[in-house]
């Protein structure tokens, strides 16, 4: 599953691989969207790169001054002219109700000579009462756009499910009367809910034994809850019809309806599906379910599935929703629905790939002031804005509905809220007009993402997609607050206000409620930016279509759910079937991918680095790895299979059949998947449509994933159909395969060969080795190690290859899993600095680590200058023993979590900050905390950075250098220096602690006796601020004193104006509690120390 | 007026010579409490009489558009019409001229006084 | 060059006896208020309070001028035009006019945060432009209830800078944009008429009455040619050099700042000791024959931030007799900006960082010299000077990017009154200026560096007419 990480991470780097070639359009069109102006009226859409002008600036020459001064009322001509052009522009911009919802149907639609065609988001199984087609209710309701923009809810009738079981080699098995009998049999038990049965030749998936298909009982159920019912009496035989299943017997091919219905069809997630004229009908007005503009019927044979390739490849206009709340909160409590109003709700919808939103407004409890270029709906109570929003989201409609942390916050709180006030037509949101949404709870827990509590609400017929659940998904952050993520992704700071300040804002006036409605709008724009900038909506599109499963799974379930769907798919192509496998708790282990011991140190030469391409697909298709082909001893020798030519052993003893007696369904997937990347590949080459492009770069990185979850999903002890002999032979070839590589190159780049040195392999790890071919040319070792690559990969079947991908030069080589090194790809220029397993990014470090580590590295790698990187960290260590290091950098955050076995420094400063201030940090918050100096324990040295800075605290310098920076630091110079000399720095440093500390204490003392302002001799009295003997160098000690007040000075008026900046407004106060910013502590400082000079100096 | 003169005189020599520092015309100023231009004249009349001798002169011209301007090309001073006036400013005996200035009592020297009456402080001040 | 020594030096008229230069009547305003006293300083405050008291105090100049000007009756393509109390009080389909602040949003403004992220915060700042002339810069005007951006083929043409308040007409053009038609300024500003002394002709037939104007002396004991045209500019205020008549009329000579070269902390207190030095001499010599106002600039060692206290006495001990109160007569240290009176002239100094920076928003940098076009000139430089005067602010990018004091309850830099004269230092040249606006004159003094133009202006009381002495070398 390690690859399935790594090929996340891939998603991210592939992104960040985009960015160079439209780093540019972005950072202009970030300008144009800088929040600093008009909220929510910034542009939207990824094509539009070039400013209009309307937004472009002068550059003429400036103003002259006007000597007649020209009466308005002469220019209306003019005005009026430009006027008249500007009223057909606002023509649409006006937001009304009528511009909310969809365009109505045209007058003229009818079923007999239209043929719908709708891009289907999402498929829930349901029943249509009364109605019946091929003898079932039971439907598939598919919701979805048409090209048009209308809303359409169709439901796919007479779709029966069914299970497949081996038919009893047993007598009577084959005579229609006993099987007429049996269904007869099987009806009585099971309340008539079986249709019928028949017979049909299958194979197994699991197993070669042959080529020969068995006959299977394909038993259909009107009802599809009927089946697991039926799946289990079979399996535990509590079948007695003529003893046929006594002692139970394997049922194949279970699988939820919806999927059994879009994998029988075709149809795929997101994808089209046409239904042709005449062949379906309009659902009768009574009997609507829904708020679709369309609700249709149609049998599921007569309905067109498309390929999303070509003409189909493009998506509906999709109406995208963005929403924010904001409540109203109690001192010192995080907001509770039973008890704090909601007293705003942002929206902000936009068509998908649209230039910008056409719906901006906020709901507001008690009147609030108008905001430009939105719409403000100002209500008397609470209960009639929570009615009226549910009322402007039905008619809106929107496909999808995004924000950040709706999944555990907004939606929750929402429902909650309304529960509480008996609203009681709130919760009717969803596109089913009788449906209630509910919050549930949900715990996700997957190898791949670990395990996860959040909550759910089901919304009918709409998408959703939290981007909060998004990033966390998909990125490793240090923060995921909002904040964060926006200064990550878009390049933005945000003013944050703390949740304490809103309850006094929405308290004050329309003014003050209209600037909290500029905040919220904001917050409800931000999520709708990040999922253009991500491609969220564009990634999760294509993966949907690649793997076949709908949308909703994507952020719902695992990995796996997507491997079943294309595998199904595939079977069901070649008459095979699934056997229903009890997935037990193994605890088989099979060795792992092996790693090549690192040969520590620091080479000041390059190291080329030799990949396999895709190991663990390429693998499968080389070997033919399948459940289909995986073989035994006794089948071989009954078959009279010759080896290497009928089968191979893998290195750990499994057998499988070659490509000649079977192609294996999983590398036929492996290479569809791979073959079709490939082609996305070369049309985004030739693609330069900047939507498009996103399409195609999505559709290829979802391919890409989904080639590397395959592998993972037979490795998967708690899964649907896990195969260790597959798992473990892919990583069994793969350890033969690196140190097969290790020998060659080895034995082919050595001195007695010609070559100039002996190349020696320094480290491999699963897929790759790194080489010291031993030329200090870049150039030369680069060419060595694309040779090299070419050489060992005639040693391996095809499609397995061994690339040279980069070399590192230099490279610091640290251990396992740990390096750093200047990455290049060509000879010309490094690409950049690459490191692995390194502590920059420890969530429980400080920030300081990380930028020691990585200007280290810096000055190690890039400037190849080591005598300046042991300076930096020398200088580094001396700012940390004269408390001289900014406090944001020594910061540790954590999150508070309800109950701590042990004390832990947050907890005990949290019930600190409660008794000393009232209220402090609640369960979920995170935690700011520096450790102070003193004797105490730690957990209770843990102190608030904003009052450790308002009353001058000292750090505790030694936990910094011993506990944060010692181990990090020493790691990287140990290879350069030797262990002795690494540590050597550290520990001498240690001695000056104490003294500086006693030194402070008596600097304390000094300073309550006047003494000069220089020499600090104690003054008589009388005196000025300078003794007798410094008064003759006044001048020159007032200008250090005054220089010192000069540089604060200005950076006091840059951080403050910054800050204004950044909370875009100058006439307000900035009232930005943000501490994940990196001025935020520095503003606070700036002010304290600049004060105190300030009042020194006025001494002179 | 020749012994004064002759005082002078004497004073340049030793001071370009002797010493090899250049000669200001403030210089005699201050020295012999003359007026500018009694200075002036006797730097002119110096250099008459010191024609072979090898010192370098600083000469400066005043122009009716209030361009005050140190000559660089002596064979090319600029338009005679316009130029009111013309003097010789310092004698420097080294290849390149360092202006030192330094502060003087000038009071009972001036060509102009200042109008108002400097009043001296009675204590020292707390920082000097 | 012989003949011409001889023309003058021959026959040399003798010197005349000593004579005292004239008296000028001269008032400071009482209270200085751009005086910040060091032990009442409070930082512990924000910028937006000042913003707040600039549009307060300007908005309601704006209005009368702008109800003047788009009164109730006027409409615009049918529609009457309404005042918008608020600027997110503007609404689509709705001609109207509107009163806020402008504010600049551009690519190369200094950004201390962008500096820390990348760790280059501390280095040099190089910056000659804020704006980018790939047009990504935005105007944006702003009250207290919000921001809509500006768009419109009028915003090209007229000079806009952050912190200044003026009245727009025009209409919403895309969501939270606005077009902009028509500007106008705040309303126009009383100034004290000239006195009677000034005004009648009685005075013409008497001896003028001048002071002199010199900025950017930027001493440097490095370089001989800048201490020798120094050494010029004392003999000339002494009355050595040219005309002792013409010299005996200038009652006062006023140094506008930068007078010494320390551009760079890396430089030594040592050499900064040696400037002052240096620079107390050339004072000790001049103030025995004329009074000297000392005004800081930006180089010199004072605040960073504007206002800019008067120099400390412990830079200039040489000078102690001259430091007393009693004394401020003949040399008085005064602040940057500073503002008084002298014979009846109201004259407004400052020593040139605003103009300095409201022009980074306006010229773009050229990284190359072909651009026919020349945006910085003398005749631009006094439009913007110009536009300060209309905007009736003199820094308006403070505190934006003009770094400055955090104050509370006022704005100093507001105009209450228009000067008669406007003196702006260490510019790039000489120029001035007679402004006509709202029925009052300003002349405004574009004064340049002494360093490198070697000019001194005379300013002439009576007829506030300027000349100039060139010094060269």
């Amino acid at each position: 599953m390690d690859n399935a990480e790594e090929t996340t991470s891939d998603l991210k780097r592939a992104g960040d691989d985009e960015a160079p070639e439209n780093g540019i359009v972005f950072e202009k069109r970030l300008r144009l969207q800088s929040q600093d102006h008009g909220v929510g009226s910034e542009p939207v859409s990824t094509i539009e790169i070039i400013p209009t002008d309307s937004f472009r600036k002068y550059n003429e020459q400036g103003y002259k001054a006007k000597n007649n001064e020209v009466h308005g009322k002469e220019l209306a001509s003019t005005f009026e002219e430009e006027l008249s052009q500007m009223e057909h522009e606002l023509a649409e911009s006006e937001e009304t109700e009528a511009s909310y919802k969809r365009k109505p149907l045209p007058a003229n639609f009818d079923p007999a000579t239209y043929d719908m065609s709708f891009q289907q988001l999402d498929a829930e199984q349901s029943t249509l009462h009364g109605f019946s087609d091929d003898g079932t209710s039971t439907v598939v309701r598919f919701f979805g756009v048409t090209e048009e923009g209308y809303s359409i809810l169709c439901n796919v009738t007479g779709f029966q499910h069914y299970l497949y079981l081996p038919v009893p080699n047993l007598p009577g098995t084959s005579d229609q009367n006993e099987i007429d009998g049996f269904l007869r049999y099987l009806n009585e038990n099971f309340d008539n809910k079986v249709s019928r049965i028949e017979q049909v030749a299958r194979q197994s998936i699991w197993g070669y034994s042959g080529d020969n298909k068995l006959p299977f009982w394909k038993i259909y159920v009107t009802y599809p809850n009927a089946l697991n019912k039926i799946r289990t009496a079979f399996e535990r035989g509590h079948l007695t019809y003529k003893s046929w299943f006594s002692s139970g017997i394997t049922t194949y091919d279970n699988i939820a309806y919806t999927l059994r219905l879009m994998i029988d069809c075709g149809i795929v997630g997101m994808s089209w599906i046409t239904l042709p004229k005449k062949k379906y009908k309009m659902i009768a007005d009574n009997e609507r379910v829904s708020t679709c503009q369309l609700e249709v019927r149609v049998n599921y044979r007569d309905l067109v599935s498309h390929e999303p390739e070509g003409e189909w490849s493009h998506s509906s206009p999709l109406r995208i929703l963005s929403f924010d709340i904001e409540c109203a909160g109690r001192i010192g409590v995080f907001p509770e629905p039973q008890h704090d109003p909601v007293i705003q709700i942002a929206n902000v919808m936009s068509i998908a790939g649209a230039r910008k939103p056409f719906i901006r407004n906020v709901f507001t409890v008690d009147s609030c002031a108008p905001i430009t270029g939105s719409q403000v709906f100002s209500h008397k109570t609470e209960v009639e804005m929570l009615k009226n929003w549910r009322d402007f989201v039905v008619a809106a409609d929107p496909d999808v509905i995004i924000g950040y942390n709706t999944s555990n916050f907004d939606f929750p709180y929402l429902l909650d809220r309304a529960k509480a006030l008996k609203v009681d037509i709130f919760p009717y949101f969803g596109r089913l007009t009788n449906v209630k949404q509910e919050v549930k709870d949900s715990v996700f827990s997957s190898k791949a993402y670990g395990t996860r509590e959040s909550k759910t609400v089901n919304i009918d017929g709409r998408l959703q997609l939290d981007l909060l659940q998004f990033v966390q998904r998909e990125y490793k952050l240090r923060s995921y607050t909002l904040n964060a993520v926006s200064a990550h992704f878009l390049g933005e700071q945000k003013e944050d206000v703390h949740y304490s300040i809103i309850t006094s804002l929405q308290n004050g006036d329309s003014e003050t409620r209209r600037r909290l409605a500029v905040y919220c709008l904001k917050d409800a724009y931000l999520p709708l930016r990040l999922l253009e900038k991500l491609m969220a909506l564009v990634n999760y599109t294509e993966m949907a279509r690649v793997t076949g499963v709908p949308f909703s799974y994507l952020l719902s379930r695992g990995q796996q759910i997507k491997v079943v769907s294309q595998l199904f798919r595939k079977c069901l192509q070649i008459d095979t079937v699934i056997p229903n496998m009890q997935s037990q708790g193994s605890d088989e282990q099979y060795e792992g991918a092996t790693v090549i011991e690192p040969i520590r140190g620091y080479y000041d030469i390059p190291i080329a680095t030799l990949d396999f391409n895709s190991l663990y697909p390429s693998i499968m298709m080389a070997h033919n790895l399948c459940y289909t082909t995986l073989c035994d001893k006794k089948t071989v020798e009954r078959l009279g299979l010759k080896i290497e030519e009928d089968y191979v052993v893998s290195p750990n003893g499994d057998y499988f059949v070659t490509s000649k007696i079977r192609r294996g369904i999983l590398p036929i997937i492996l290479e569809e998947l791979i073959g079709a990347r490939q082609r996305a590949k070369k049309d985004l080459k030739n693609e330069t449509e900047p939507f498009k492009r996103d399409v195609l770069n999505g559709r290829q990185l979802a391919l890409k994933i989904s080639a590397n979850s395959v592998y993972g999903f037979t490795g998967a002890t708690v899964g649907k159909l896990p195969c260790l002999a597959i798992s473990s032979s892919v990583t069994s070839f793969g350890r033969n395969m690196i140190m097969l590589t290790k020998q060659s190159v080895e034995e082919k780049y050595s001195i007695k060969n010609g070559f100039e040195h002996d190349a020696v392999v320094v480290y491999g790890d699963t897929d790759s080795v790194m080489v010291k071919f031993g030329t200090n040319d870049l150039k030369e070792s680069m060419r060595l190690g694309a040779e090299a690559a070419s050489y060992v990969s005639t040693l391996f079947k095809h499609p397995i290859n061994l690339e040279f991908e980069k070399a590192y030069y230099p490279y610091l080589l640290i251990n396992k899993k740990r390096y750093a090194g200047l990455y290049w790809t060509n000879p010309d220029k490094y690409d950049k600095l690459d490191q692995k397993g390194l502590a920059s990014v420890r969530r429980d470090s400080c920030p300081l680590v990380s930028i020691v580590m990585n200007k280290v590295l810096k000055l190690i790698l890039i400037d190849r200058n080591v005598e300046r990187a042991l300076a930096f960290i020398a200088e580094t260590i001396n700012q940390i023993l004269h408390n001289e290091a900014d406090i944001s950098k020594l910061i540790i955050s954590k999150t508070l979590a309800p109950n701590y076995t042990n004390p832990q420094p947050h907890a005990i400063l949290t019930e600190r900050m409660k008794k000393r201030d009232g209220f402090g940090p609640n369960v979920g918050d995170r935690v700011d905390y520096v450790i102070i100096g003193g004797n105490d324990k730690l957990y209770n040295r843990a102190e608030d950075p904003l009052y450790v800075l308002e009353h001058n605290i000292q750090i505790d310098s030694r936990y910094y250098l011993t506990n944060q920076l010692q181990n990090p630091i020493i790691s990287i110079i140990t290879p350069i220096l030797g262990e002795k000399r690494a540590n050597a720095m550290f520990v001498v440093k240690s001695i000056k602690i104490s003294t500086g500390n006693m030194k402070g204490g008596l600097m304390g003392f000094i300073k309550k006796v006047d003494s000069c302002k220089n020499c600090k001799s104690p003054l008589k009295k009388g005196e000025g601020p300078l003794c007798l003997n410094c008064i003759q160098k006044s001048g020159e000690l007032y200008i250090k004193s005054l220089y010192n007040v000069r540089e604060l000075e200005e950076k006091f008026a840059r951080l403050w104006t910054q800050c204004q900046r950044c909370a875009g407004t100058l006439h307000n106060e900035v009232l930005c509690s943000n501490k994940n910013c990196d001025i935020f502590y520095m503003r606070v400082k700036a002010k304290k120390e600049l004060q105190e000079n300030v009042e020194q100096l006025s001494k002179w | 007026m020749d012994a004064l003169e002759e005082e002078t005189f004497q004073y340049i020599n030793e001071k370009l010579f002797t010493e090899e520092r250049p000669v200001l015309f403030t210089d005699l100023i201050f020295l012999f409490k003359i007026g500018p231009s009694r200075s002036k004249k006797i730097m002119y009349s110096y250099y008459k009489q010191n024609t072979v001798t090898n010192f370098n002169c600083i000469i400066v011209t005043c122009q009716k558009n209030g361009i005050i301007k140190v000559v660089s090309d002596v064979n090319n001073p600029g338009d005679e019409n316009s130029i009111t006036d013309c003097f010789i400013y310092a004698f420097n005996p080294m290849e390149k001229f360092i202006p030192v200035n330094r502060l003087v009592d000038q009071r009972d020297c001036l060509s102009i006084k200042n109008p108002h009456k400097l009043h001296v402080a009675k204590h020292r001040s707390k920082t000097l | 060059m012989d003949t011409l020594l001889k023309k003058f030096n021959d026959s040399r008229k003798n010197d005349s006896d000593i004579e005292e230069r004239i008296l000028l009547k001269e008032r400071a305003s009482e209270p200085n208020a751009f005086s910040l006293d060091s032990s009442k300083r409070n930082y512990d405050k924000q910028f937006f309070p000042m913003y707040q008291h600039r549009l307060t105090t300007l908005k309601k100049r704006t209005r009368k001028e702008c109800e003047r000007k788009w009164d109730d009756d006027f409409r615009l393509n049918g529609k009457p035009v309404v005042m918008k109390s608020k600027v997110l009080d503007i609404k689509g389909n709705q001609p109207c006019w509107v009163i806020g602040s402008i504010y600049c949003e551009m690519k190369y403004k200094p950004n201390i945060l962008e500096e820390v992220i990348n760790d280059v915060y501390g280095a040099p700042d190089l910056t000659k432009s804020y704006t980018d002339p790939e047009g990504s810069d935005e105007i944006m005007l702003e009250d207290e209830s919000g921001r809509v951006l500006l768009v419109g083929e009028f915003i090209r043409s007229t000079p806009f800078v952050t912190g200044t308040v003026i009245g727009l007409l025009g209409m919403e053009a895309d969501a939270g944009t606005f077009q902009v038609l028509d500007i106008c300024y705040p309303g126009p500003l009383p100034q004290k008429p000239l006195t009677f002394e000034t005004s009648t002709g009685s005075e013409f037939s008497g001896s003028p009455k001048k002071i002199a104007l010199v900025s950017g002396l930027n001493i440097d004991t490095t370089s001989p040619n800048r201490l020798l045209k120094l050494q010029l500019l004392q003999e000339f205020l002494m009355g050595r050099v040219s005309s002792k008549e013409r010299i005996l009329n200038i009652g006062k000579v006023i140094i506008c700042g930068n007078s010494v070269s320390f551009e760079s902390k890396d430089r030594s207190c040592g050499e900064m000791i040696n400037c002052l030095e240096e620079f107390g001499k050339f004072l000790g010599n001049i103030l025995q024959t004329i009074p000297v106002a000392l005004m800081p600039g930006e180089n010199d060692p004072s605040d960073k931030t504007l206002p800019q206290q008067p120099l400390h006495k412990a830079l200039l001990q040489s000078l102690e007799s001259y430091l007393t109160e009693e004394n401020q007569d003949i040399f008085d240290l005064i602040t940057n900006p500073y503002k008084f009176e002298v014979e009846g002239v109201s004259i407004l100094a400052i020593s040139g960082q605003n103009i300095n920076d409201i022009c980074k928003y306006i010229m773009p940098y050229q990284r190359d010299g072909n651009n026919s076009v020349q945006h910085d000139t003398t005749e631009h430089r006094m439009d913007l000077m110009e536009c300060t005067m209309r905007w009736q602010n003199i820094a308006p990018t403070a505190p934006d990017t003009l770094w400055t004091y955090p104050y509370q309850e006022k704005d100093p830099f507001l105009l209450d009154e228009l000067p008669h004269v406007y003196i702006v230092g260490n510019q790039p040249t000489f120029g001035y200026r007679d402004l006509s606006i709202g029925g009052a004159k300003v002349k405004i003094i574009s004064l340049p560096q002494f360093s490198s133009s070697g000019e001194v202006v005379l300013l002439d009381l009576a007829t506030l007419k300027s000349e100039v002495v060139k010094f060269e070398i």
